[in-house]
């Protein structure tokens, strides 16, 4: 038996919270792959952000052994992805580098729209589908309308489905024999030229670009001259290894594994993930297939407080980049922020993780602006204009008209709460279409909705309105005209251009005074009233008031309080410093952020 | 002195409520060793306090205990200043009278309020009567130098309620007042229970009407931002700590200050009297002097120049003169050509001026 014949390649793949992480970890216990004492729940989520956030945001390789019941020893190659809409990228392309995906279904939830999404993504790829249900140990389990789900709307045999609890361990052996059983191991190649499809990749400040790969011919070990393909760059590489989970160098990355390389290339720019790496001097003629360019819906402008921050957070983004392909930047100006950069993101979520991830791995002092999706403006003299910024679109007196983007979601929910979907549907300026039942207590429903009302809270709100059990899945529909305004805010009579957003007319004063009131609650208070006006077309539309401090004293101060009394002070004081100054009011970093919660609430 | 009948609501010191009777001799014990051995390199003493927790707490034998501690194993100025915090439920005739025996001068009693709903919203059970017959009491025993404690913004108060507050305690007419309004401070039951402080323009009128009414019915000055006095019966403790005096500290949480470094004793009774030591706040001279500038603007008075060049060896225009310059134009200090301090507006915006000096 050859090597290749004993290595599976396989992802986890999942709605969000269906226990992908949980998962992973049985398998790595079972295996033996962790010590008890290193071990803790969700083990690969390994990011601050994810560990405080119970959800996982990046992709995790990690490769166990594992003995079948027929005595051979099997190398796994296993990546757990995040089920979350606004990464879905990382799932496609963690499945790149698979030849089967574990499917998990949490029993009390029911197929959800991310189930969906993900098994069409892996039947594209012609992966090998493992479903299991999982969560069988929970009160409200219910296995027979996950085996109709699955075979109503996955077109997938409720046979196939393997009952587990990720939790109490339940079905994790059957698992991975289904897995060394059902899914083939990696196609042996004739070729023995090195190509390795770069997945992932990370920036580590000591060691360069470390760039996780698929080797798909060939093999490669340290010494070994390298091409990147796309690039040309030409590199020594210094380590391989694998993921144990932790990177733990070996010999050689053989033809089928997944693993890490790292070459000599620092700079961020020479590595980019879907490339190929090839021999220098044996090189492939043709790359592998790549990804899919992926198109960001979001776009938002990121700001350093300090502006001589400029160059370093250029450099920062391009680093973080690396790891996260799907966040693009470019440059760009605003008169109240500086220098800074465009920014362009999956969804909201994702937008948050980019601005606190380049807050703490790179220890960034960031502002961001509303977001905005792109329009398109067409002028009266014929011309298209793509607009992702608010503040660029033309004088209302030459444009003919507008178009925002739509999108068409699928909902999955309980037949219970279809009235109020059809209603916030409504409310978000969205067409309701086929509504078609998938079980007795479920339907799916289409609808048309304009992207931006997706951005901004719809996604909470299904979840508010169906208890937890709606979801929601959605992919560009076209552009389409509508009567939008650019809206601008005032903040102490000084327009702020970064909070300029466009909407819809006739939602815009409703929008307008949402916005100034949630501004009057983030705005600190100064020494002075500051006034804050939402205003359409030179109309003000709302208007609110943050009151001047008045009291700003501790009480008490006795000799015993002294110390901490300036500690204390000195704390506020690095507080006020994160925010940014804008003219002489000083703006929390999170206001974007915030202004947009607001609205779920 | 760490020990309470019951921890008050919004106290976030470490006291301990009920301590049984051999933690406290336990705790004497130790006091008594680490005032030894401070008393060795100290100079006669201008001022003493204690307070805590609740030093009337103890009973008559152990308060005594306590105070010939003090005046066994330190050397008073002529003229020196001795407080003892009190509470009015505990104290009795008996402990009155060793207070006085033991050397005590002045008498602080926490009154807080004359309203049974503020009591009760802050967490301090009591008899209101109580505070009449103590206040009695310490008058009568013959000590005319004594504060009573006020508290306001507490939830659920008016400003007529604060008013009806300030019109009884002038009745009983103290010679100081110290009126705090009410901080909720971490690990406080009232935290605990969501409690958020109260508006700053209720507060700010609050702190406004007690200046007025302190000083037109009482002809008490405030001479510090919540302290109100007659002349000279000012807290010459607490102003002495304002103005960056060197101090010594004895207790679980006790500070000392050595003229250069600021140091804590461990937080807690248990790590207290296991020896633990205390931890320094060793920050730069330019840093201490600010932090100086800073307490000694809480005095209405503020600083005179040389007065503060003695004490820090700074001249506060050297090391903040154009913080100071833009915060004299935003009206929240008064400079004069060789005094500072802060403007009324300023004193209630302190923490912020304190901010923008650090
Ligand atoms: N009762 C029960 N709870 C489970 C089981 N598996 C996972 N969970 C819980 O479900 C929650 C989500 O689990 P995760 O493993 O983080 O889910 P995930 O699919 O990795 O989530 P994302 O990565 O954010 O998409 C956690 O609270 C787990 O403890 C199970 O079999 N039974
Ligand atoms: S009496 Fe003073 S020390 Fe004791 S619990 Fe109340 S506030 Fe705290
Ligand atoms: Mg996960």
């Amino acid at each position: 038996m050859h090597k290749i014949d004993l290595i599976r390649n396989f992802s986890i793949i999942a709605h969000i919270d269906h226990g992908k992480s949980t998962l992973a970890d049985r398998f790595l216990q079972h295996t033996e792959s962790v010590d008890d004492r290193n071990f803790q729940d969700q083990l690969l989520d390994n990011m601050d952000l994810e560990r405080e956030r119970g959800i996982t945001i990046k992709s995790h390789p990690v490769s166990i052994r594992f003995r079948g019941s027929n005595e051979r020893e099997y190398s796994l190659n296993l990546i757990d992805t995040p089920g979350h809409v606004d990464f879905s990228y990382e799932v496609s392309r963690s499945l790149a580098a698979c030849e089967g995906a574990v499917l998990l279904i949490d029993a009390t939830q029911g197929v959800q729209a991310q189930t969906v999404a993900n098994v069409n993504l892996a039947i594209r790829q012609n992966l090998v589908i493992i479903p299991v249900i999982n969560k069988i140990d929970m009160q409200a389990a219910d296995i027979d309308t996950c085996r109709e789900q699955l075979e109503e709307i996955l077109a997938i045999p409720a046979d196939e489905a393997i009952l587990a609890s990720a939790k109490d361990g339940v079905g994790i052996t059957e698992i991975l024999e289904a897995v060394i059983n059902r899914i083939p191991s990696p196609k042996r190649m004739d070729n023995e030229i090195l190509r390795a499809l770069i997945f992932d990749s990370v920036y580590d400040s000591f060691r360069g670009v470390i760039n996780y790969v698929r080797i798909v011919s060939g093999g490669i070990k340290a010494g070994d001259e390298i091409r990147l393909f796309s690039s040309g760059v030409v590199s020594a590489v210094k380590e391989v290894g694998v993921f144990s989970p932790e990177m733990t160098p070996v010999g050689q990355l053989e033809v089928g594994s997944v693993g890490y390389v790292i070459a000599n290339i620092k700079s961020p720019e020479d590595s980019k993930i879907g490339d190929t790496i090839t021999g220098k001097v044996q090189s492939c003629d043709q790359p592998l297939r790549g990804f899919r360019e992926i198109q960001p819906m979001v776009f938002s402008g990121i700001y350093p407080i300090d502006s001589a921050d400029y160059e370093p957070l250029k450099q920062s983004m391009a680093k973080l980049r690396l790891n996260d392909s799907a966040f693009t930047f470019q440059p760009e100006t605003s008169a109240a922020l500086g220098f800074g950069c465009r920014c362009g993101f999956l969804g909201l979520l994702h937008m948050e993780i980019v601005q606190e991830r380049l807050r703490r791995e790179y220890g960034m002092n960031i502002i961001a602006t509303y977001p905005s999706v792109i329009y398109h403006v067409y002028l009266k003299n014929g011309e298209m204009l793509e607009v992702d910024n608010p503040l660029h679109l033309p004088d209302a007196s030459t444009i003919d008209r507008l178009e925002e983007p739509i999108v068409k979601a699928s909902i999955i929910s309980p037949v219970a709460y279809i009235g109020g979907i059809m209603n916030l549907i409504m409310d978000k300026r969205g067409v309701c279409g086929e509504t078609n039942t998938v079980d007795q207590y479920h339907v799916m429903m289409a609808a048309e909705l304009p992207l931006h009302e997706i951005v901004i809270d719809f996604h909470d709100k299904l979840k508010t309105i169906t208890k937890g059990y709606g979801s929601m899945d959605y992919e560009p529909f076209g552009y389409r005209a509508a009567p939008l305004v650019k809206m601008e805010i005032k903040v102490n009579d000084e327009p702020v251009d970064a909070f300029t957003t466009i909407v819809h007319r006739d939602y815009a004063a409703a929008r307008g005074r949402q916005l100034a009131e949630r501004l009057q609650e983030i705005i600190p208070q100064h020494l002075f009233k500051i006034p804050i006006q939402a205003a359409v077309g030179g109309n003000v539309i709302a208007r609110e008031t943050v009151r001047a401090l008045r009291k700003d004293v501790t009480a008490k101060c006795y000799g015993g309080d002294i110390t901490r009394k300036r500690k204390l002070l000195e704390k506020q004081k690095e507080g006020k410093k994160k925010m940014k100054q804008i003219g002489k009011v000083n703006i929390p970093q999170d206001a974007f952020v915030k202004v947009l919660k607001s609205n779920t609430s | 002195m760490p020990f309470c009948a019951r921890r008050c609501d919004y106290c976030a010191f470490y006291v301990y409520e009920k301590a049984a009777s051999g933690l406290r001799r336990e705790y004497l014990t130790r006091l008594e060793s680490e005032l030894k051995v401070k008393s060795e390199y100290c100079d006669p003493l201008a001022t003493i306090y204690i307070g805590g927790g609740t030093p009337t707490y103890f009973s008559t034998r152990e308060l005594r205990e306590m105070l010939t501690m003090v005046t066994e194993n330190f050397q008073f100025e002529a003229g020196y200043e001795f407080t003892v915090e009190s509470n009015p439920d505990c104290l009795t005739p008996a402990k009155l009278t060793a207070l006085i025996d033991g050397g005590v001068n002045r008498i602080s009693t926490g009154i807080q309020s004359f309203s049974q709903g503020v009591l009760d919203a802050i967490g301090r059970p009591g008899k209101i009567e109580r505070a009449y017959e103590a206040v009695d009491a310490i008058r009568a025993s013959g000590i005319g130098n004594f504060n009573c404690d006020l508290i306001f913004g507490v939830p659920g108060q008016t400003i007529s309620d604060w008013e009806n507050d300030l019109k009884e305690i002038s009745q009983l007419a103290p010679p100081h007042i110290s009126a705090y309004s009410l901080m909720i401070e971490e690990n406080t039951k009232l935290a605990e229970s969501g409690t958020v402080e109260g508006d700053d323009e209720l507060l700010s009128e609050m702190w406004n009407l007690a200046g007025e009414y302190l000083e037109n019915h009482c002809g008490l000055r405030r001479y510090e931002i919540s302290n109100y006095a007659k002349t000279g019966f000012e807290c010459r403790h607490n102003q002495r700590i304002w103005m960056g005096n060197r101090f010594i500290g004895a207790g679980p949480s006790a500070c000392y200050f050595d003229g250069v470094s600021r140091w804590t004793n461990p937080t807690t009774l248990a790590s207290w009297l296991k020896n633990t030591p205390a931890v320094e706040d060793a920050v730069s001279s330019e840093q201490r002097a600010v932090e100086i500038l800073i307490t000694g603007l809480r005095t209405v008075d503020g600083w005179e120049r040389f007065d503060f060049e003695r004490v820090t060896g700074f001249d506060y225009s050297d090391i903040r003169g154009e913080t100071i310059c833009e915060l004299t134009e935003a009206g929240l200090l008064v400079q004069d050509v060789n005094s500072l301090r802060l403007s009324n507006q300023g004193l209630l915006l302190a923490d912020f001026i304190a901010r923008e000096l650090l």
